[in-house]
C-alpha cells in the first residue's frame, strides 16, 4: 500500500515517469554506442594501420589474442616471425614497444636500427617490455612477418599491407581523444539522468512528507524510491542497449562498408558484445547509486549551495594548475576533470548574476530576467549537463575539422609524387638514377635514405631517426613547415637541417639552434633551419640533405620517390617498374602507388570523423531533449503566473513572444556559457593530450562560424520550449497554482 | 443609469465525458457604475466561471452581455485582452503575485502594462500598509500582506471594473477585514465597479447587491 502510495505520483504525472524511463534509455543508447563505436574505430584503425604499415601481423584464425606460445609454435614451424610488445607507460612517451634484436633480424632494414633503436623511443628490449606489463601497465603482444614470407600454418592468418606508410601514430592519438570523449559522455549523460530525476523527486517533496506525517519512516521511503529507481533503471537498460547496438551498427555500416571495399576483407567487428553489456550495466548501476546517495542522505532535490561558486572557481584554478605543465596523461584528464567540474559548479550561478536584472530596466523585461533566474537555478544540472555537451561538441568539431586539414596536407607531402620504390637491398642508386634521368616521362624524382645519426646536446650523445634527401626536389620544397628562418630550404641545401616536431619539443629546438650532429662518426655543427610536422611516430628525426651525408654513411631504408609527366609524354607505370628492374637487375620491386595509399588512408579517416561527430550530436541531442523535458516541467510548474500575464491583459501572441524569449535568452546564455568550455577543451586535446602522449601538437584553430549554427540550433530549441510552455490555455488561471515548487523564487 | 456590466440570458456549461454540465442557465443582470455586487453559492455553482467570462477568458453557450459599454460577443481575444490590460483588474484567493519579484516591482509590472505612471506606487503601497516591505519578495510576507499587495496592483493600474474571486477566503477573519475594508474604501471613492466571488456572508453584505447563483441567479 505504501509503494502504491509512493507511486501514485507517476498516476497523476505519467508523462514525467516517461520521460524518467526515456532518459535512462536513451543515456544507456548512447553509452552502449559510444563503447561499441569506439572499439570499433580502434579495431578498425589497428587493422588499417596493419595494411598499410611496411610490417604484415598475423593473427589466429579464431580472433584469440597471440601468446608467446604462439611465437615459439611458428617459430618452430619455420616461419621467419617477430614479436611486437607494445606496452603503455605512465609518463610522457605514452607506450613503449618490446622488440626482440634477434627476432627482428626478420624484420627488413631493422638490423640497421632504422625506427628500431631500443632507446626507448620507443623501442626497448622485450624484456623490459615484458617486466613492465607484469608490473600492472596494460600491454598488447602482437607478432609480425615480412611481405612475402612463407605460407602460415593452418589457424593463422595475414594482414597484408599495400605499402610503407604508418599512419598508425595518428590513429592512437585519434582513438585516444576518442576516449576522453567518451568519458565525457558518461558524465554529461550521468548528469541528465540526475537532473531529471532530482527534479521529479522535489516535485514529490509534499506528497512524501504527507506520508511521513502519516507514520511511514523515512528510511522505508527512501528505500522505496531507491527500488523504484533500480526497477526503472533494470527497464532502461536493456532496451537502451540494443537501440545503442543498432545505432552504433547503422552508423558504423559505411565505415564498415569502406574497409571492406578498401581491404576485400571483413575489418569491422560488429554484433553485440557481453563485456559492452556489462560495461554498460555497471555505468548504470554507478549513475543510480549516485542519485540514490542523495536519497539515503535526504538531500535529494536541494537547491544549490552558495559555497558552489567558490568552490568552482578554485577546482578550475587547481585544473589549469594541473593542465598547463602536465607531462603525462593522467594528469592532464585529472585536471580537465576538475576544471569541467569547477565549470559545472560557478555556471549557474555566474549566469544568474550575469543576468541580474538593473532597477531600471522596464517591469516586463525585469519580470523576465527574474524568471531567468529562476530558471539558471532550477534546471542547474541539465544546464550544466548541455553546456558541457555543447562545449564538447565544439571542441570535437575543432579537432576534427583541424586534424582532416593536418591530416590530408601532411599527406599530400608525404605522398607527394605518384609512385614509391623500394631500392632492392645490396644495390647502388646510380644505374636507376641514369635510367631516370634518360626518360623523359619521368617529370621528377628524388631518393630518401633513413639510417640512425647521434645528437650532441649538453654533452650528451642521442640516437635519432636520420632522413637523407635532395632537398631542391620541388617534392619536397612544397612542404609547409611549422617554422623556419628565412631561406630554408636554400641553407638546407647549404648543409644545414630541419628537425622534426617531436624532436624539436623534447630538446627546446627553433630555427636558429645550434646542434652537433654525428654521422658515420664523423661530427659537425649544424644550424636548425626549421621544423616539420612528422605525424607517423613519436621517434624524433633529423633531416639533412643526401649531398652532406659523409662516405661511410650506410642507409637502413631506401626509396625513390617518383613524379610521372602529365599527359602523352609520361612513362606508363609498368614500363617505369620493367624500366628500374632492368636497371638493377631485379626480378621484382616493392612499388607502391601513393594515389591508391592516399585514398585508402583519406577514407578510413573520413569515416572515423564522421563517427566521431555523430557521437558528439548524439550526446547534444540527449542533452538537448533532457533540457526539454525538464524545461518543459519548470515551465509547467510556473504556468500559473504565466497565465498571470494573461490575465492582466498581454494578448496571446504577446504572451507567447514573452515566454519565447525567455526561453531564447536561457539557450543563448547556455550557448554563451558553452563556448569557454568548448575553447579549453580544444585547446587540451590538440595542445596537451597529443603532445603529452606523441611528443607533437596540432594547430589551435576555432570555428565561429560553427558556433554560429550552434547557436541556430539552440534557438531553435528555444522556440519549441517557448511554444510548449506558452500553448495550450490562453486564458487567466482560475485556481490556486498548486503546481509543486511554482511559488518558489 | 450607466451600466458597468450588462448580462442576459447568459448560459453555460461543460462538457464531461458523460456528457453536459450544465454551470448556470439564463441568467441575468445588470452592474451599475460604481456599484458592487457579491456573488455567493455553493462551491461549483459557477462564481469563478461568471468571472471568468465577464472578462473574456471564458466563452458562453447562450446569451449576451456588455462590459464597460462592448459588446462581449464582438469582442476578439485581443480586445478582451486589451479590456484586461486597461479597464478590468482580477484579484484571486491567492497568487496574485509573480514570486520572483519583490512587491514593489509586482505593482510597477502591473501599472506598467496598464499604461500608468509608476509614481503612486510606493504611495499605494504605503497606504495599504506595506510601507517597509516594498522590497520583500511574496515570499518573505504574511498572506494579508499579500493580498493587499495585490489590491495595490489593481488600484495602480486604476481600473473601471474589478472583478475578485475570494479574495480573502485564505485570510483569516481579523486580515480578510482589513483587506475587504481597503478594497471597498477604494472602489466607493473611485467610484468603480465590482463584482466579488465569496463564500462569506459577511463581506457579500457589504455589497450593494448580492447575486446567489444557487438560486438561479436572476438577479
Amino acid at each position: 500500500m505504501i509503494l502504491r502510495a509512493v507511486l501514485s505520483h507517476y498516476r497523476r504525472h505519467p508523462l514525467q515517469l516517461l520521460a524518467l524511463w526515456l532518459i535512462l534509455t536513451l543515456a544507456t543508447a548512447l553509452w552502449s554506442g559510444v563503447w561499441s563505436l569506439t572499439g570499433q574505430a580502434r579495431d578498425s584503425m589497428t587493422a588499417g594501420d596493419s595494411q598499410l604499415s611496411g610490417r604484415q601481423q598475423v593473427v589466429r584464425s579464431d580472433g584469440a589474442p597471440v601468446t608467446v606460445a604462439d611465437f615459439a609454435s611458428l617459430r618452430r614451424h619455420g616461419l621467419c616471425v617477430f614479436p611486437w610488445l607494445q606496452v603503455a607507460t605512465d609518463d610522457a612517451r605514452g607506450q613503449v614497444v618490446g622488440i626482440d634484436p634477434l627476432a627482428m633480424a626478420c624484420s627488413r632494414g631493422a638490423a640497421t636500427g632504422s625506427g628500431f633503436s631500443m632507446d626507448g623511443q620507443p623501442f626497448v628490449d622485450i624484456a623490459e617490455a615484458a617486466e613492465r606489463a607484469a608490473s600492472g601497465h596494460s600491454a598488447t603482444l602482437r607478432l609480425y612477418v615480412t611481405k612475402g614470407d612463407a605460407s602460415l600454418p593452418e589457424g593463422w592468418q595475414r594482414q597484408g599491407d599495400p605499402g610503407g606508410l604508418s599512419t598508425g601514430e595518428l590513429s592512437d592519438s585519434f582513438l585516444l581523444n576518442l576516449d576522453a570523449l567518451g568519458l565525457l559522455v558518461v558524465l554529461v549523460s550521468a548528469l541528465l539522468i540526475r537532473s531529471v530525476y532530482t527534479l521529479g523527486l522535489a516535485q514529490r517533496r509534499e506528497s512524501l512528507g504527507l506520508l511521513e506525517r502519516y507514520g511511514v519512516t523515512r528510511r522505508r521511503l527512501r528505500l522505496h524510491l531507491l527500488l523504484e529507481l533500480m526497477v526503472l533503471a533494470a527497464l532502461g537498460v536493456v532496451p537502451g542497449y540494443l537501440l545503442g547496438q543498432g545505432l552504433a551498427d547503422v552508423l558504423a555500416g559505411g565505415f564498415g562498408a569502406a574497409l571492406g571495399n578498401l581491404f576485400e576483407t571483413d575489418l569491422l567487428a560488429t554484433g553485440e558484445s557481453l563485456t559492452g553489456f556489462l560495461v554498460t550495466l555497471v555505468m548504470m548501476i554507478l549513475v543510480v547509486l549516485w542519485c540514490g546517495l542523495d536519497l539515503l542522505r535526504g538531500n535529494a532535490g536541494r537547491t544549490r549551495s552558495k559555497a558552489h561558486p567558490v568552490m568552482g572557481a578554485v577546482l578550475i584554478l587547481a585544473g589549469m594548475v594541473l593542465v598547463v605543465p602536465a607531462q603525462s596523461l593522467v594528469t592532464v584528464f585529472l585536471g580537465t576533470g576538475l576544471v569541467l567540474a569547477g565549470a559545472g559548479l560557478m555556471t549557474p550561478a555566474l549566469l544568474g548574476w550575469c543576468l541580474s536584472p538593473s532597477p531600471h530596466m522596464p517591469p516586463l523585461k525585469l519580470w523576465r530576467r527574474r524568471e531567468l533566474g529562476v530558471l539558471a537555478g532550477r534546471l542547474a544540472l541539465p544546464l550544466v549537463a548541455l553546456q558541457l555537451a555543447a562545449g564538447t561538441v565544439i571542441a570535437v568539431h575543432a579537432l576534427v575539422s583541424t586534424f582532416e586539414g593536418t591530416f590530408h596536407e601532411w599527406l599530400d607531402q608525404r605522398l607527394a609524387g605518384d609512385v614509391f620504390v623500394e631500392v632492392p637491398e645490396g644495390k647502388p642508386l646510380a644505374p636507376a638514377a641514369t635510367w631516370l634521368e634518360s626518360q623523359d616521362g619521368v617529370a621528377q624524382w628524388h631518393p630518401v635514405l633513413r639510417g640512425a645519426a647521434g645528437l650532441g646536446m649538453n654533452g650528451e650523445n642521442r640516437q635519432v631517426d636520420l632522413m637523407a634527401t635532395d632537398t631542391t626536389s620541388t617534392l619536397i620544397r612544397q612542404w609547409s613547415l611549422l617554422a623556419s628562418v628565412s631561406q630554408p630550404w636554400q641553407a638546407l641545401a647549404d648543409g644545414d637541417v630541419l628537425v622534426n616536431e617531436q624532436l624539436a619539443r623534447r630538446q627546446d629546438l627553433k630555427p636558429g639552434s645550434q646542434l652537433t650532429l654525428v654521422i658515420a662518426d664523423k661530427e659537425r655543427v649544424v644550424e636548425v633551419v626549421g621544423v616539420y610536422a612528422d605525424y607517423g611516430r613519436p621517434a624524433g628525426e633529423v633531416l639533412v640533405d643526401t649531398r652532406h651525408l659523409p662516405d661511410g654513411f650506410v642507409s637502413g631504408f631506401r626509396s625513390l620517390t617518383i613524379d610521372l609527366a602529365d599527359g602523352s609524354g609520361g612513362v606508363s607505370r609498368s614500363d617505369l617498374v620493367a624500366g628500374l628492374e632492368a636497371a638493377w637487375q631485379v626480378g621484382s620491386l616493392q612499388v607502391r602507388d601513393n594515389e591508391t595509399i592516399h585514398r585508402l588512408a583519406t577514407r578510413i579517416f573520413d569515416q572515423t570523423f564522421a563517427l566521431t561527430r555523430s557521437i558528439s550530436y548524439l550526446t547534444l541531442l540527449l542533452a538537448g531533449v533532457a533540457l526539454l523535458m525538464t524545461g518543459w516541467v519548470v515551465l509547467r510548474s510556473r504556468a500559473w503566473y504565466f497565465g498571470l500575464l494573461s490575465a492582466w491583459g498581454l494578448t496571446h501572441r504577446q504572451r507567447r513572444q514573452t515566454i519565447t524569449m525567455l526561453t531564447a535568452e536561457f539557450m543563448v546564455a547556455i550557448w554563451v556559457a558553452a563556448l569557454p568550455v568548448g575553447i579549453a577543451l580544444t585547446w587540451v586535446l590538440v595542445d596537451r593530450i597529443n603532445p603529452v602522449a606523441f611528443g607533437w601538437t596540432l594547430p589551435m584553430a576555432i570555428y565561429p562560424g560553427y558556433w554560429l549554427e550552434l547557436l541556430l540550433l539552440f534557438g531553435l530549441a528555444a522556440v519549441v520550449v517557448g511554444w510548449l510552455a506558452s500553448s495550450g490555455r490562453t486564458e487567466a488561471p482560475v485556481q490556486a497554482p498548486r503546481l509543486d515548487g511554482g511559488q518558489e523564487r | 443609469m450607466v451600466t458597468s456590466v450588462n448580462v442576459s440570458g447568459l448560459s453555460k456549461s461543460y462538457n464531461t465525458g458523460s456528457g453536459a454540465v450544465p454551470v448556470f442557465l439564463d441568467l441575468s443582470f445588470q452592474l451599475a457604475a460604481g456599484e458592487s455586487l457579491a456573488l455567493t453559492g455553493p462551491s461549483g455553482s459557477g462564481k469563478s466561471t461568471l468571472l471568468n467570462i465577464l472578462c473574456g477568458v471564458e466563452g458562453v453557450d447562450d446569451g449576451s452581455m456588455q462590459v464597460l459599454g462592448r459588446d462581449g460577443a464582438t469582442l476578439t481575444a485581443d480586445q478582451w485582452a486589451g479590456l484586461r490590460r486597461r479597464r478590468v483588474g482580477v484579484v484571486f484567493q491567492d497568487s496574485n503575485l509573480m514570486p520572483a519579484m519583490t512587491l514593489e516591482e509586482n505593482v510597477k509590472l502591473r501599472a506598467d502594462l496598464a499604461g500608468r505612471s509608476f509614481g503612486p506606487v510606493r504611495d499605494w503601497l504605503a497606504r495599504l500598509g506595506l510601507a517597509g516591505l516594498e522590497q520583500r519578495y511574496p515570499d518573505q510576507v504574511s498572506g494579508g500582506q499579500r493580498q493587499r499587495a495585490a489590491l495595490a496592483m489593481v488600484f495602480a493600474m486604476g481600473p473601471d471594473l474589478v472583478l475578485a474571486d475570494e479574495p480573502t477566503g485564505s485570510l483569516d477573519r481579523h486580515t480578510a477585514r482589513d483587506v475587504a475594508d481597503a478594497l471597498f474604501h477604494w472602489q466607493r471613492t473611485q467610484g468603480c465597479g465590482l463584482i466579488l466571488a465569496t463564500h462569506d456572508l459577511a463581506l457579500a453584505e457589504r455589497c450593494d447587491r448580492r447575486l446567489d447563483l444557487a438560486e438561479g441567479g436572476q438577479g
